[in-house]
């Protein structure tokens, strides 16, 4: 890790405001209105913290839910939804499906693959392109977000989310989903949950350097040996499919996408509307026609 | 990819997606447009031809049409849940999705419903027939919609099969507008040439929607999504139901109305009736197994599967 030229400038614990441009020192971008950000998720650096979590609830103020045991695993978050914007998955690979208990994964995993999981903010987006008020678009800094004071809770959003991430709150009757900070992308500040992350799984940043980092980390990994390593939502891999080009928030997996409850060919709604609408028009046009006949042979 | 295709595994077998919070509300409106475009085609088709005794059909039929529309504005608003922010719906046009695009159709076919009615009750029975046709046309829109606005969801059961999801829609759209059109000749027109053509016409409208629920069933196994369907509580109302009380019984009825001159009367009311119970029960099926297919992940990874 390297210190970045600017950090002696700030030396103090408590700053008097906001440094400039403070994502340059935390996250090694500068964050310009007009290009493209987002996140990789290297799952393998994953120790399951949930410190994402947890900063994005302080900072977006987000209220608590789910106060039980799952009783299914680890994971008592369980989805993400109005109210939980960043989810982390634990798998545990107790057989690797042998019945004799052998175990194939590597020991410094520790049984474990861990996922931090968060709105994709595809390209193509198919929750933005459901919505009927506007209410969702898509930032200066190419990321989606929903615009408080004009959805009005018509909920078709929810069901046109191909990762199930965007849900509706039942305390105020919007839909609210992760607006990758679009409050701190704003004043020049890493998202919450990158900046928290303790090991870097979550790197936020510029999304063609994105691409670069997750390709080199790609093939260092094949090196040592973990062939199994490859990326979910990038351009051209599973995940960016569909008519889906790529995720702004991709992912480093080793195991099957399903594994972390990611489809591994999922879609773009729109995509299906004009075939559908063709072919309703066209029957409903046929009928009429028919009806003219039937109705012809009543004179 | 990592590790060779085989069972598809599940997270915990928690959903991967979320389902609709659509329910009873949404799918009686799907019904209610749907009927109010089919009512408002049938009438206007035998205005057009000036089948005699086609003019009390019509008016009644487009005072149905002009009040369905209305109902199912009121039943989209109070399912918003935001509702006092109903006219956002009108602040952009978004062609990609449905939901915009049916906000335009209803409320295009509700202006010109509004106006042709009008328009006849005064006397102007040229322009309620210009109207009635322009309203007709979006009727088609009104027929259609609501399948695209399912099928462009990632609901594996709305979205398995988008085209014939379609069909299905738009001829239980013209099934319960010919039902209704039916029932309104037998009570207002002398004609009795008028049941019968709609019988007619309800008949194969049904055996269209029949045909396609088959093609789309086959296409649901085939995709491995069909489970919801099958099973309880869905799957004996959909078969029991929907394909044979609403689809073949009116059909059958319909067909034999044709050759039992006493007994015609009585079939056409009891197909129309079934043929209508059957195109609200067929949407409210649709749309419930749908949220439940939403809710099993396995059904959900086998549709997001690529293929060729």
């Amino acid at each position: 890790m390297t210190i970045h030229p600017r950090a002696p400038k700030d030396p103090r614990s408590i700053l008097p405001g906001l440094i400039p441009d403070e994502s340059e020192l935390t996250a090694g971008v500068k964050i310009e209105a007009g290009r493209q950000y987002g996140f990789f998720t290297d799952t393998t650096l994953c120790i399951g913290c949930k410190a994402c979590e947890v900063a994005c609830k302080e900072w977006n103020a987000l209220p608590a839910e789910n106060l039980t045991l799952t009783g299914m695993s680890y994971d008592n978050t369980g989805a993400l939804s109005a109210n939980t914007w960043r989810h982390v998955a634990f798998v545990e690979k107790v057989r690797d499906g042998k019945a004799d208990g052998t175990m194939l994964m590597p020991p410094f995993q520790s049984h474990w693959k861990m996922m931090s999981d968060v709105c994709k903010h595809c390209d193509n987006a198919p929750c933005q392109e459901a919505c009927p008020t506007g209410a969702l678009f898509r930032t200066e800094f190419d990321t989606v977000v929903v615009q408080q004071d004009i959805c009005n809770g018509c909920g078709y959003c929810v069901p046109a989310c191909p990762f199930g991430v965007i849900d509706l709150s039942h305390f105020d009757g919007k839909a609210h989903k992760c607006t990758l900070c679009y409050d701190r992308l704003k004043v020049g500040l890493e998202p919450a949950c990158a900046k928290s992350c303790p090991t870097n799984s979550i790197q936020f940043g510029e999304l063609s350097e994105l691409h670069e980092r997750a390709n080199r980390r790609v093939a260092s990994l094949h090196d040592q040996g973990a062939h199994d390593a490859y990326l979910y939502g990038a351009p051209e891999t599973p995940g960016a499919t569909g008519g889906l080009n790529h995720l702004h928030a991709f992912f480093l997996l080793t195991d099957r996408p399903e594994v972390y409850n990611l489809p591994s060919h999922p879609s773009r709604g729109a995509n299906r509307v004009l075939p559908s609408l063709i072919a309703g028009i066209a029957t409903a046009i046929v009928l009429t026609g028919a009806a003219f006949g039937f109705l012809l042979t009543t004179l | 990819m990592a590790t060779p295709a085989g069972k598809i595994p599940t997270y915990y077998g928690r959903p991967a997606i979320k389902p609709s919070l659509y329910g009873w509300i949404v799918a009686l409106y799907i019904f209610v447009g749907g009927l109010a475009a089919g009512v408002q085609i049938m009438v206007t088709a035998a205005e057009l031809l000036a089948i005699p005794g086609s003019g009390n059909v019509s008016f009644v039929g487009r005072a149905i049409a002009l009040a369905l529309a209305i109902f199912g504005g009121i039943l989209l608003i109070i399912d918003l849940h935001t509702k006092s922010r109903f006219y956002n719906m009108l602040r952009i046009f978004r062609p990609t999705s449905p939901m915009s695009i049916g906000t335009y159709a209803l409320i295009g076919f509700g202006f010109w419903s509004l106006v042709a009615f009008i328009a006849q009750a005064v006397g102007a029975s040229l322009i309620g027939l210009v109207c009635g046709c322009f309203a007709a046309v979006t009727g088609w829109w009104m027929a259609s919609y609501t399948a695209s606005l399912l099928a462009a969801t990632a609901t594996p059961l709305w979205a398995a099969a988008p085209k014939l999801l379609a069909v299905r829609f738009a001829a239980s759209a013209l099934a319960t507008g010919a039902a209704a059109a039916c029932l309104i000749s037998l009570g207002v027109s002398a004609n009795p040439g008028l049941p019968r053509a709609f019988g007619n016409l309800g008949a194969l409208a049904l055996f269209i929607q029949l045909v396609a629920s088959i093609g789309s069933a086959a296409i649901y196994r085939k995709v491995g999504v069909n489970d919801p369907l099958q099973g309880w509580p869905w799957g004996p109302l959909y078969i029991a139901g929907v394909q044979l009380a609403g689809i073949l019984a009116p059909l059958v009825l319909y067909v034999l109305a044709n050759f039992f001159h006493g007994a015609g009367t009585t079939f056409w009311l009891i197909a129309s009736g079934l043929a209508l119970c059957g195109g609200l029960l067929m949407r409210a099926v649709v749309l419930l197994a749908g949220n439940a297919s939403a809710r099993r992940p396995e059904d959900y990874f086998s549709f997001a599967q690529e293929r060729g």
